[in-house]
């Protein structure tokens, strides 16, 4: 079968939205009230964890050429492999669901008060499951496009912004200690952790030696581009203000002006819900392309079509929602397990792939 | 799979009823101005003022005859209930995300406001970067009887506080601004007020000045156009200003003031807190009622103007912090950035510190030649 391929520069958008989109919508609310304005080495530190796993993750892509995490997981632990690659699948599901709930009630809360939060679900489920069906080359064509929108916009928003800047809302400076940031860490940490996800684009780089350059560059400008947006919300609004926000980046939004035009926020919404299909349409396919590899079907595309119904309904049940809503998940559960996840399953392969000959 | 696909594409007529909640663009006015004023039983009077916008001649709008704005008003527990109140009275769906003034009543201000701003905070469709202006006389009536050049005043209110051309002698608060400092200790808010000038038939001209102080969430007075100035400079809100200096009696100097930076700085010396007050900045001669020469009396000119400048600083501090007991200064936001261990210890009793606090003030101007000998 014809292995589709993707260029470095697509790998590298794809990397640098999901970062983006997944931090506009799940990151402030957790991250501004615990270590408000120090937040910038909360996001500093999230970037080095995931910088070790992908390290990690790349020395194994080149190892195992031209095999995905699922199959090397087998290659290496044998059947327990195949265990480990379940759990990697099924956290890609939960992060999924977590995410189209956040991605859901945000709208609905925000923009669309009066649409049902299916059709969130339902529609975002059916584009990125159309792209997923498609493939990965038609998603990392799509991140190109959206990846430079994303950088152009907020380039240009950035700069219209100054006025409004006011840097005395950034002092003090570890007021509490740096103790705050570092615990902090774990939610940009665990929401960029997601692109372990390169462990299963990998054999899809024309050219793997360049994955982790790539790899890290683009969680690095992803980071920067959002802890600039989450110091922009602070420095416009001051950290009272914008700790008590569900979401500060929004209401910067709302306040800062784009050139001459005002109440941005809808097309703020709309660069990041379409980084947002980028970033579900490729968990989608590297899920769909796991399950396939793992219980080895001919092809990955019945997967897709059968997580679909679970996505569109999953996470607009009521008792979703309200585990979405129990503090502990979002502020605790969810970054621990997360972090134990990526971190943990890098680390047990990368000790495993020594005891284990390669064979190629 | 082509029947999926056609299944798919067939589905998408569905589309074309429209989507939720949609709203015609006849059936929505756009809110201009907010007013806010009390009234029994701890209850809020919520005034609206709806745009009604005139088509251009071109479009065949020469001949209307129409109002350029409407108000409606509503009594409620909170505003969301008078408002829901007057979407009733308007018959149009109301759109907020371009209200330009939120205007309130100074009888509801000193009642205190925390109250009824929780709904500014939660509404998404509120614009937070609408000016607050505190009104010397009910908001609803300065909404009703408010003449402007522009056909709705609030347009033209907003536009001032816009311009950097506005008097150095007024504040401006948006908002987003105003919110948080009903809450926040150590930087407390401000806002300009307005009120009635000169009457005309039944309109009144309206005049944006002085600058009304709050303490929490309640307004505890007024600070005049010269005390808001310095307010301006103390904050890094403005670098200009201007001033009318007596020499005697019926001789004065007018200056117009320049690049002025002031500087905040918390002090502790022994436990002992006080504000350091530096302003420097530049000065020109606009005008004057007697003879002067530039290069012979520069000297006593500066002395004059520093001496007089750095009494009406040490009044305006005095004014706001042992009279209102309101830090609009934010010399508590600046002990905090610099001390923070200091300010944790410190704030529960903050009122009580501003009311002790030991200051010193130096003010120094330099005198620019304003292109005359004499």
């Amino acid at each position: 079968m014809h292995k589709q391929q993707i260029s470095e520069s697509q790998f590298f958008f794809i990397i640098f939205v999901s970062i983006a989109s997944l931090t506009f919508f799940s990151v402030p609310s957790q991250l501004i009230p615990m270590v408000k304005q120090d937040l910038w080495l909360s996001m500093s530190l999230g970037t080095a964890i995931d910088a070790i796993v992908a390290l990690l993750l790349y020395r194994l892509g080149l190892k195992y050429p031209g095999k995905s995490l699922v199959q090397y997981s087998r290659a290496i632990l044998g059947p327990a492999g195949n265990l480990l690659s379940l759990v990697v699948l099924l956290f890609f599901f939960a992060v999924c669901v977590t995410a189209i709930w956040i991605y859901s009630d945000f709208l609905s809360s925000s923009l669309l008060p009066d649409t049902p939060l299916v059709a969130f679900s339902g529609t975002l489920t059916l584009c990125s499951g159309w792209a997923a069906s498609k493939g990965i080359e038609s998603i990392a064509r799509l991140s190109q496009i959206l990846g430079t929108i994303i950088l152009i916009s907020t380039f240009i928003l950035f700069a219209t912004s100054i006025p409004v800047v006011e840097l005395r809302h950034l002092l003090p400076q570890f007021e509490n200690g740096v103790g705050p940031a570092v615990i902090g860490a774990m939610y940009p940490g665990s929401w960029f952790g997601i692109c372990i996800l390169m462990g299963m684009l990998m054999p899809h780089l024309s050219r793997p030696r360049k994955t982790l350059k790539l790899k890290v560059s683009a969680v690095l400008l992803g980071a920067l581009v959002m802890t600039g947006y989450l110091l922009y919300s602070i420095a416009v609004m001051g950290a009272h203000m914008a700790s008590q926000m569900e979401n500060p980046i929004f209401v910067f939004t709302r306040i800062t002006r784009l050139l001459i035009f005002e109440r941005i926020e809808v097309l703020t919404l709309l660069v990041f819900i379409s980084g947002s299909f980028i970033t579900y349409a490729t968990l989608y396919y590297v899920m769909a392309q796991g399950f396939s590899e793992l219980f080895r079907t001919k092809s990955y595309k019945p997967w897709v079509y059968a997580l679909s119904p679970l996505f569109v309904v999953l996470p607009v049940l009521t008792v979703t929602q309200k585990f979405g809503q129990w503090p502990p998940y979002l502020d605790f559960w969810f970054p621990v397990v997360a972090l134990s996840i990526e971190g943990g399953v890098a680390s047990l392969l990368y000790v495993g792939s020594f005891f284990r000959k390669t064979k190629r | 799979m082509k029947a999926v696909k056609a299944g798919i594409c067939l589905m998408a007529i569905m589309l074309i009823s429209g989507c939720w909640g949609q709203i015609n663009f006849d059936q929505l006015t756009v809110v201009s101005a907010i007013g806010l004023d009390p009234d029994k039983n701890g209850m809020v009077r919520v005034t609206v003022q709806l745009s009604n916008p005139t088509l251009p001649v071109a479009a065949g709008g020469g001949s209307q005859q129409r109002r350029p704005f409407v108000n409606y008003d509503a009594v409620g527990i909170t505003i969301q209930e008078a408002i829901e109140r007057i979407q009733h009275q308007a018959k149009k769906s109301l759109f907020f995300p371009q209200t330009k003034i939120v205007l309130i009543g100074e009888r509801l201000a000193r009642r205190g406001l925390d109250d009824h701003l929780d709904y500014f905070w939660r509404e998404m469709n509120q614009n937070l970067n609408s000016y607050v202006l505190v009104s010397r006389m009910p908001a609803r009536l300065a909404l009703d009887t408010a003449m402007e050049l522009e056909a709705v005043p609030a347009d033209e209110w907003r536009k001032y506080l816009e311009g950097d051309w506005k008097r150095p002698l007024q504040v401006d608060i948006q908002m987003y601004q105003f919110l948080p400092r009903l809450n926040q200790i150590g930087h407390q808010a401000v806002s300009p007020g307005i009120g009635p000038f000169n009457k005309s038939g039944k309109s009144e001209i309206m005049e944006i000045g002085d600058t009304a102080v709050f303490k929490n969430d309640r307004m505890v007075g007024w600070l005049s156009g010269e005390e808001s100035q310095i307010v301006n400079w103390l904050t890094d809100a403005s670098h200009s200003g201007s001033i009318h200096t007596d020499l005697a009696k019926e001789e004065s100097v007018s200056f117009s003031l320049h690049s002025i930076r002031a500087q905040v700085t918390p002090v502790l010396r022994n436990g002992q807190l006080s504000m350091k007050v530096r302003v420097k900045g530049e000065a020109e001669v606009l005008t004057a009622t007697v003879p002067l020469h530039y290069i012979l009396e520069n000297a006593m000119l500066r002395d004059v103007l520093n001496q007089q400048l750095e009494s009406a600083v040490e009044e305006t501090i005095d004014k706001v912090f042992r009279q209102y007991g309101s830090d609009v200064i934010g010399f508590g936001e600046a002990l905090h950035r610099s001390m923070p261990a200091e300010w944790r210890k410190r704030k529960i009793n903050w009122e009580k510190e501003l009311r002790s606090l030991d200051t010193d003030i130096s003010v120094s101007f330099r005198i620019r030649k304003s292109g005359l000998l004499h």
